[in-house]
């Protein structure tokens, strides 16, 4: 079975197929564009043509390309084909998964948990590797027998943490690699499971769902949902509103809530829900004082604990209880000022007091320390005020100034912050000069006090003092160092921090301070310094972890992580929709079923990529090979076969007999073994043609006498049928022959001899004398006369507007030969006359009248002009 | 041997007139500009019957031996004349441009219409300052309407030397650039003008050749442009003054559309020459040279009055 799985890429892929097939077939019309620029002078008009036409492309690249085309098409449609496959449970390996988030207890105890747990177990272990985890951490585990797994379940418990199921199967899986069965055992609540995408895994592996919630209740779950503290900084009563939220609203419920810290109890409510409220608040309050010890930030880790009962009973005990981190605490301090007078109206320290209290600082004050310094770990945040006219060992404190070096300060948890100040505006300033020195200087003045405070006795000075320490500039103007309130130092050596101070921190108007300025001075200074801060957001509360794969299994340093608060999602209970939910299987179903033998579908798509591949390859190599193929056979082979052609030629003329020019007598009648040398070297020199030298004599009548131009002829019988011509020696000279009859014949017989042979136009065609001015008497040489014998003239029988029978009235050719003969006329002709008429007779055979053609004449002109 | 060679080979030095360097050797004052007034000589250059008061000892005797006519020589006196040739430089005669087209179906290759232009030209002006006349060469080009382009040349020094640089760059004016001795000025009224052009530019060849009293006009064509049989038939052709315009090869090769066009157009030129009283001839590249000699001298000799001297 073929399976197709069409994606938006496939629609893309097959629109661009069609796109480029049409761009095969469909050519600009001006593929091919030369300049001619006569082009401008053609007068008529062009027809109207389309820019773009149709053209068949050339078939093998186009082939190749609808092939591979295809082949990318169907790529995208990602074929499969269904394979149906066997599961047997004695090789296959399944997988618990323990959900143990807080709504998983709700209706069932740990031991019923665990007892369903097994039951499961028991169904599937006969047989197939089992591995079991659970949600408390990624660890997996192979229990050997049920009650391994109980007591591990049980010795786990269910974890206050919330689960993602998504989350943590995700990296189950990327740790266990393939599953072929994943069996969750989950109540299936919402929170569990909405981010949980088990279709997807469905591909690999089989997603169960074993059912553990119980039967609808009756019961309500109430819980805290947000607990806000109220109070101000500096009141003396600690004030909490607490929201307490359900999950059902049908009946009335009420119950009590407790409010503790570190054992002890510090207030418990009523609280009542009537019927149709799903959200109630309520306020507990307490003494501040009650937990005065937990007012301080050390005590910070021991969380106040909110615990609700509910009458009647709660579904969810888990939870019930809620922590929070303790709201108004105070930071510890130290201040050390010399006592100048009635607190609010001399002393010039009450007031900055006063408003480190407001902003939640509980300093200790010290009038000096010449006897005894405060210990280092007496607080985070130093005030040290230098008076009128005191020492320096007076309030500069010694456990600061060692503490730098012995290591003290930095065995604690954040190095202190000093502020250094001056008591009043006219002092002397040495002493503040050689404390600010103890504090960040180097060693060598812990007890030898720097020689250049002794300049630094003015407010000028001192500036000028603590500006050349490299500290920063804090307040004032850029070009304008006097304007500064202070400037900051952090040491290197212990990290402590130094703000040294222009002005004294009291309402003065020389200062420019008013009693109201002030405190914002210092609440701005302090929150810089960050020792003040806004009011603690939700992010400093206790944790609430929502999902325990991803906070907890991948970082186990989160603090307080086992006493995660309950998440909402888990408190409110809803379940997930069922037809959302993978295959159930519930305790109430028979559990042997799970084991029986499996058949899943899968999809195997690599025949399909196999052959999609070679079919690419294929159309790959046939392009290649046809093409070059074609390229060989255009240049290479056309070369070869031209070049054997002429080879084969050559061959040929190799073989061939040699084709000469040359003309032969050819001859009937005549005495055999007669040859006329001479007259072919007379012939040759004085024209261009080259005479056989020996005569072709035959007897009789033959195709190769009827093959040569002339014929020479001695007697009449071999010619004659009857008294006329025979009719193939009549076609011949039709056909352009020459014949030359060497004998005395009466006028009588010749004429008789071509009667009706040939069709006579007019009186000057037929039997004549050669005239004096007859071709023949000059078509080479000029001649005179023709030589007669006994009174015979030379006849000529012309016909077609030539000289087609010649009549010589004696054997002409006897005297030509290289032994003469007898004419039998009774004297020798001239040979050289001869000669010459023998010439003008071969021009004549050959070329008939040629000087009648006048094809020579524009050049005779030419010549002339 | 016939010379087979063509235009393409043509070099300033190919003499045409074989009777001039007799008469060059015949200290008159020589010129090419015929004088009215004919002159009874010894030299065959034409005849005429004798009347009775010519001179006895002038009567040419061999020609009485051949014909038994008295026939008597004259000659006419030349001086020298001002002489100007126009080449013709536009875009159409730096045709054909492209290399596939110089080889398309050729054995040799095929210069531009440019190059037989000023080979052609040069061979004119240098026959003509051999002869005593005063020569300007014009370089015409239809781009530039202010004024025309005067090569420097006066001297057949002057001439080779330049001929020999052209042949260096092969004939491409512009990479020569500064090295073009030109100036810029305007033809005036001379007594012979000649034009070499392909008459395809919109240069106005009759308003120069009407400054001549004598008037030539060498049309010059590609041999690819007479004969197109090396046409792609699948190939569009068109002209740069008009690109919207093509024709395909298919088109101009099967319907003689194109052989009729341009025998029109030739016959066209060829009439509007006659009426401007001047002498017409057409070349090619391909045209021998020796045909080409012909040509000229008939036109030097005075005998051929006719313009319809026919295409070569």
């Amino acid at each position: 079975m073929v399976g197709f799985d069409p994606t938006f890429m496939s629609a893309i892929a097959a629109m661009l197929g069609m796109a480029s097939i049409l761009v095969w077939l469909l050519v600009r019309r001006l593929q091919k564009r030369i300049w001619l620029p006569t082009m401008r002078i053609i007068d008529h008009e062009t027809r109207k043509l389309p820019k773009l036409r149709f053209r068949f492309p050339h078939w093998i690249p186009f082939l190749a390309f609808l092939m591979a085309s295809l082949c990318i098409i169907i790529f995208t449609f990602k074929p499969t084909r269904t394979l149906v496959s066997t599961v047997n449970s004695h090789d296959a390996h399944f997988h618990f998964f323990f959900d143990m988030s807080p709504s998983t207890s709700a209706d069932l105890t740990i031991d019923q948990y665990a007892d369903a747990s097994v039951q499961l177990w028991d169904a599937l272990s006969r047989g197939a590797r089992i591995t079991v985890s659970t949600s408390h951490s990624l660890t997996t585990f192979q229990p050997n027998s049920s009650q391994e797994l109980r007591d591990t379940i049980r010795r786990l418990g269910f974890h206050r943490a919330g689960l993602r199921l998504g989350t943590a199967l995700k990296a189950l899986m990327g740790r266990m690699g393939k599953l072929d069965r994943i069996i969750v055992v989950s109540d299936g609540d919402l929170h569990t499971w909405q981010d949980f995408n088990w279709q997807f895994l469905q591909r690999d592996t089989d997603v169960f769902w074993y059912d553990v919630s119980a039967e609808s209740s009756t019961l309500d779950n109430v819980f805290i949902s947000r607990a806000q503290y109220v109070t101000s900084p500096d009141a003396g009563l600690a004030e909490w509103d607490i929201d307490l939220a359900r999950d059902q609203w049908q009946r009335a419920v009420a119950g009590t809530i407790r409010a503790q810290w570190n054992g002890i109890n510090l207030a418990q409510e009523r609280w009542s829900l009537p019927k149709e409220y799903g959200r109630s608040t309520v306020r507990l309050s307490w003494p501040v004082n009650k937990i005065e010890a937990a007012l301080y930030e050390r005590n910070r880790s021991v969380p106040l604990v909110l615990t609700i009962e509910v009458d009647g009973g709660d579904r969810l005990l888990i939870d019930n209880d809620r922590r929070f981190f303790l709201r108004g605490l105070k930071r510890s301090g130290v201040l050390i000022a010399a006592p100048s007078g009635e607190l609010a109206l001399e002393d010039s320290s009450h007031h900055m007091n006063i408003a480190l209290s407001t902003l939640g600082f509980d300093m200790k004050r010290w009038d000096h320390v010449r006897n005894k310094d405060p210990e280092i770990e007496s607080g985070h945040f130093w005030a040290i005020v230098a008076g009128r006219g005191d020492d320096v060992d007076s309030f500069c404190p010694r456990s600061l100034t060692e503490g730098r070096f012995d290591g003290r300060m930095k065995m604690l948890e954040a190095p202190p912050i000093v502020w250094l100040m001056p008591g009043s505006l006219e002092m002397n300033y040495e002493e503040l000069c050689k404390c600010y020195s103890r504090l960040v200087l180097k060693k060598k003045f812990r007890d030898r006090d720097p020689s250049f405070c002794a300049e630094s006795q003015t407010r000028a000075g001192w500036l000028e003092m603590l500006a050349s320490t490299g500290a920063k500039q804090i307040g004032g103007a850029v070009d304008d160092a006097s304007q500064a309130i202070a400037r900051h130092f952090k040491d290197e050596i212990s990290g402590m921090e130094v703000l040294a101070f222009s002005i004294p921190l009291n309402p003065s108007l020389r200062t420019g301070l008013s009693y109201g300025k002030l405190p914002s001075l210092i609440q701005s200074l302090l929150q810089w310094q960050k020792l003040y801060g806004p009011a603690q957001s939700d992010k400093d509360d206790w944790p609430t972890i929502e999902d325990i794969a991803e906070r907890v299994w991948r970082d186990t340093e989160i603090p307080h992580s086992e006493l995660s608060n309950v998440p909402q999602g888990e408190s409110l209970l809803t379940h997930m929709d069922q037809n959302l939910m993978p295959p159930r299987w519930s305790r109430q179903i028979l559990l042997n079923s799970l084991n029986s033998i499996a058949n899943r579908e899968t999809k195997d798509p690599f025949p399909w990529i196999l052959t999609l591949s070679f079919t690419v390859i294929f159309a790959m190599l046939f392009e290649v090979t046809l093409s070059s193929y074609q390229r060989i056979r255009k240049r290479i082979l056309r070369k070869w076969i031209k070049a054997s052609a002429v080879l084969f030629a050559i061959g040929f003329l190799g073989i061939s007999e040699v084709a000469d020019a040359q003309v032969r007598i050819t001859s009937i009648g005549f005495v055999r073994n007669e040859t006329v040398g001479n007259l072919a070297l007379e012939v040759s020199s004085r024209t261009s043609i080259d005479l056989y030298k020996s005569l072709i004599d035959t007897n009789r009548l033959t195709p190769l006498s009827l093959s040569e131009p002339w014929m020479w002829v001695r007697s009449l019988s071999e010619i004659r049928e009857g008294k006329r011509l025979r009719r193939d020696v009549v076609n011949w000279i039709r056909k352009g022959g020459l014949l030359i009859i060497e004998n005395d014949i009466n006028s009588n017989d010749l004429t008789e001899l071509t009667r009706d042979s040939f069709e006579l136009r007019d009186e000057k065609q037929g039997w004549n004398p050669i005239p004096p001015d007859h071709e023949l008497m000059r078509s080479f040489y000029l001649l005179n006369s023709l030589p007669s014998c006994r009174e015979s003239v030379w006849r000529g029988y012309h016909f077609d507007g030539r000289l087609a029978i010649i009549a010589i009235p004696y054997p002409f050719l006897n005297g030509l030969y290289d032994v003469p003969k007898e004419t039998g006329c009774g004297h020798r002709y001239d040979v050289e006359q001869s000669t010459r008429i023998f010439v003008n007779i071969l021009m004549v055979a050959l070329a008939t009248d040629y000087k009648k053609d006048q094809i020579h004449l524009p050049e005779i002109l030419k010549r002339l002009r | 041997m016939q010379d087979t060679s063509t235009l393409s080979d043509l070099i300033p030095q190919h003499v045409y007139d074989a009777q001039w360097r007799i008469l060059q050797h015949s200290q008159r004052h020589h010129g090419s500009h015929l004088l009215a007034v004919q002159q009874l000589s010894r030299f065959p250059e034409s005849s005429r019957k004798y009347v009775a008061g010519d001179p006895i000892h002038l009567i040419d005797w061999q020609a009485y031996a051949r014909s038994d006519q008295l026939v008597i020589r004259q000659v006419r006196e030349e001086a020298s004349s001002r002489v100007q040739i126009a080449i013709d430089t536009s875009s159409p005669m730096r045709w054909p441009d492209r290399e596939e087209v110089r080889n398309a179906n050729k054995s040799n290759r095929i210069p531009q219409k440019i190059e037989v232009a000023l080979r052609v030209g040069f061979n004119i002006a240098y026959t003509h300052i051999a002869r005593g006349d005063r020569v300007d060469v014009w370089l015409m080009n239809d781009s530039e309407s202010t004024s025309a382009k005067r090569l420097l040349v006066q001297r057949q020094t002057d001439l080779l030397s330049l001929f020999a640089l052209l042949q260096e760059k092969q004939f491409d004016l512009d990479s020569l650039g500064e090295h073009l001795p030109i100036e810029r000025a305007n033809p005036s009224q001379v007594q012979v003008a000649y034009w070499v052009g392909d008459a395809l530019s919109h240069c106005r060849f009759g308003d120069f050749l009407r400054l001549g009293r004598t008037r030539y006009l060498v049309h010059l064509l590609s041999s690819l442009e007479a004969d197109i049989d090396w046409v792609d038939p699948s190939t569009f052709y068109f002209d740069v003054d008009d690109v919207n315009r093509e024709f395909q090869g298919a088109e101009l090769v099967t319907n003689q559309t194109y052989k009729e066009s341009l025998n029109r157009w030739m016959t066209r030129i060829r009439q509007r020459v006659s009426a401007l009283g001047g002498h017409y001839i057409s070349i090619t590249d391909q045209t021998p040279i020796a045909k080409y000699h012909a040509l000229l001298a008939e036109w030097a000799s005075g005998l051929a009055v006719r313009t319809s001297s026919g295409r070569i």
